[in-house]
């Protein structure tokens, strides 16, 4: 039977009719070769099919302006827009951060042209002029705090401090020390009030505040299913920010909540901006990332106290190198009652409370 | 066919020490050497504060050395209202007769009723417990030696040893230089007024979040 239409889209040949005319095994003879070829040649291409049907000229026009009409769109989409040079430097920008490795594991100069994208992409996209650092830890430094609990008034300053040293979105409340109002004689964190407002402090009250810990041995860096996060050699627990999925299994895992996500995209007015930045710690970070206390890792490695110690106007807060005997944190935990949050999980956190 | 167990071969020691040593190897290689929270070694070259840094402190400072503790704390004479006293007293002797109006009306509310009410009772404390008879820009202690204004942590040791001791090395009052850099810290006054030494109550500078969603 002659089959009118074929699956082979372009080509016309189809599989050879066997003739019986001839014996078997003899090659072709001849005898119906006329008829044959005339098989072959009549049965249509798909393509043959749909170019040859008939079409008034309106419907061709139509279907050939919506098919300009896709491949503009498909073309403009699928590559960069070419209307600037400023676009196509941005984009170029960023895919080379897309593609760029875990910051362990670059060398210096990848860590340096890492920094200068990060700096140009801030200036391009929203003229800021920042200063990223990637200064490294220096040697023969364990940086250690203590939180003078009698001290404490529940000011907040340290908070606002902080809000301002890292580029925190006040809109969002995204603050990574929170200050607790505990009742006089109970060292119940739970029953405590984290979020007070009013004069301070508050009759029958003491005041404990929190952040992260940079414990010595801390599950978030255990739990990161992508190595986003890690403990530096002085002390600090880092996040690259680039690498980070914002799985969140770390903020499950930190026993203290010292770590937080964004929701939303953080937004810092320019004039509040801090110019000074360090790549992990206070540059800009994205939606979808964790964030948390890297005790002011840029003011820190310069030699400066953390914004929130040195805005304390009780000096309740103290920090230095706990490897330095006669640094004033070597004193506070060899000669006062010092104690510290959730001791009995072992993450050894770098964060002592004591009292006077 | 299986054999019944009083049928089967024993094996020879050669296979039993075979498997202990692969036991054994396979303990050691498990083993985890590092134990948690020394990550590193700790050796013991430590980093010791810059001695040629301050550290984003400005000002003017005196050097202290008290309880086996060398530093440096903040000047405040420069801060001071009513500083020297010979700006205004041409014989600089303070008159104990004085009535407590007439105190106030000169030092703007330093009298002894209030310093008795706000810092010790009059059993404890007098105008005379830090300031002279005879040189008022100046601290006397208790050998007959005087002190500036600058340091009158000398007179706060008399009752506050205590809290001194603690400032001299770091646990109370408030440091004003970096980590790494000369230790500078703020006076005794700086923090507390000698005449009414209670910090005040206020209002937190700012509140605490809302944890994440756009107000």
């Amino acid at each position: 039977m002659k089959k009118k239409f074929n699956l082979n889209i372009f080509s016309n040949s189809q599989p050879k009719e066997s003739c019986s005319a001839c014996g078997e095994g003899k090659s072709c003879c001849g005898t119906n070769l006329t008829e044959r070829v005339n098989t072959e040649n009549n049965a249509p291409s798909a393509l043959d099919q749909l170019l040859s049907k008939p079409l008034s000229r309106r419907k061709a026009l139509s279907t050939l302006a919506c098919g300009a009409g896709i491949a503009a769109a498909a073309a403009s989409s699928g590559c960069a827009s070419l209307s600037s040079e400023e676009e196509r430097e941005i984009q170029w920008l960023k895919f080379k951060e897309y593609v760029k490795t875990n910051y362990r594991l670059m060398t210096d100069e990848e860590r340096n042209n890492t920094i200068s994208r990060l700096e140009r992409l801030a200036e391009l996209q929203r003229s800021e002029k920042v200063k990223i650092k990637s200064s490294k830890a220096i040697p023969g430094v364990l940086y250690g705090y203590a939180f003078n609990i009698s001290k404490c008034r529940g000011y907040m300053d340290c908070v606002k401090a902080c809000v301002k040293e890292n580029n925190l979105d006040p809109d969002t409340g995204m603050q990574y020390i929170r200050i607790f109002e505990m009742k006089n004689g109970s060292m119940n964190l739970e029953s405590a009030n984290g979020e007070y407002f009013h004069e301070v402090p508050a009759a029958g009250h003491f005041y404990l505040g929190t952040q992260c810990f940079q414990c010595d041995n801390p599950p978030c860096v255990d739990v990161c299913p992508v190595g986003a996060t890690w403990r530096e050699p002085d002390g600090i627990v880092v996040i690259d920010y680039d690498w980070c999925i914002g799985c969140r299994y770390c903020e499950a895992a930190c026993p203290y909540w010292g770590r937080r996500f964004n929701w939303e995209q953080p937004k810092v007015e320019s004039e509040n901006l801090n110019r000074d930045q360090h790549y992990l710690g206070n540059r800009k970070r994205s939606k979808g990332v964790m964030e948390k206390c890297t005790f002011c890792i840029s003011r820190s490695r310069d030699g400066k106290l953390p914004a929130c110690a040195e805005a304390c106007p009780t000096g309740a807060r103290v920090f230095g190198n706990l490897l330095d005997p006669e640094s004033e944190i070597s004193y506070v935990l060899r000669n006062k009652k010092v104690f510290r949050l959730k001791e009995d999980l072992g993450t050894e956190p770098k964060f002592w409370y004591f009292m006077d | 066919m299986n054999k019944l167990p009083h049928q089967r071969e024993e094996n020879t020691m050669k296979i039993h020490i075979a498997y202990c040593c692969l036991v054994a190897l396979l303990t050691l290689i498990s083993c985890d050497s590092r134990e948690s929270g020394h990550s590193e070694k700790r050796s013991s070259e430590f980093h010791k504060p810059n001695p040629n840094s301050l550290a984003n402190f400005i000002g003017k400072t005196v050097p202290v050395n008290i309880y086996g503790q060398s530093f440096l704390i903040e000047s405040r004479l420069d801060k001071i209202k009513q500083f020297p006293c010979s700006s205004c007293h041409e014989d600089s002797k303070i008159d104990e007769n004085l009535e407590d109006s007439q105190f106030r009306r000169a030092h703007w509310g330093i009298t002894a009723t209030d310093l008795n009410k706000n810092h010790a009772p009059e059993t404890q404390m007098s105008c005379f417990s830090c300031h002279d008879k005879t040189d008022p820009s100046n601290l006397a202690l208790e050998n007959g030696t005087f002190v500036g204004l600058d340091n009158s942590y000398q007179t706060c040791a008399k009752c506050h040893s205590g809290q001194v001791k603690d400032w001299a090395n770091g646990a109370h009052g408030k440091r004003l230089s970096g980590w790494d850099a000369i230790r500078v810290v703020r006076n005794c006054t700086g923090c507390h007024n000698p005449h009414n030494p209670r910090l005040e109550s206020r209002w937190p500078s700012i509140s605490a979040g809302t944890q994440g969603v756009r107000k």
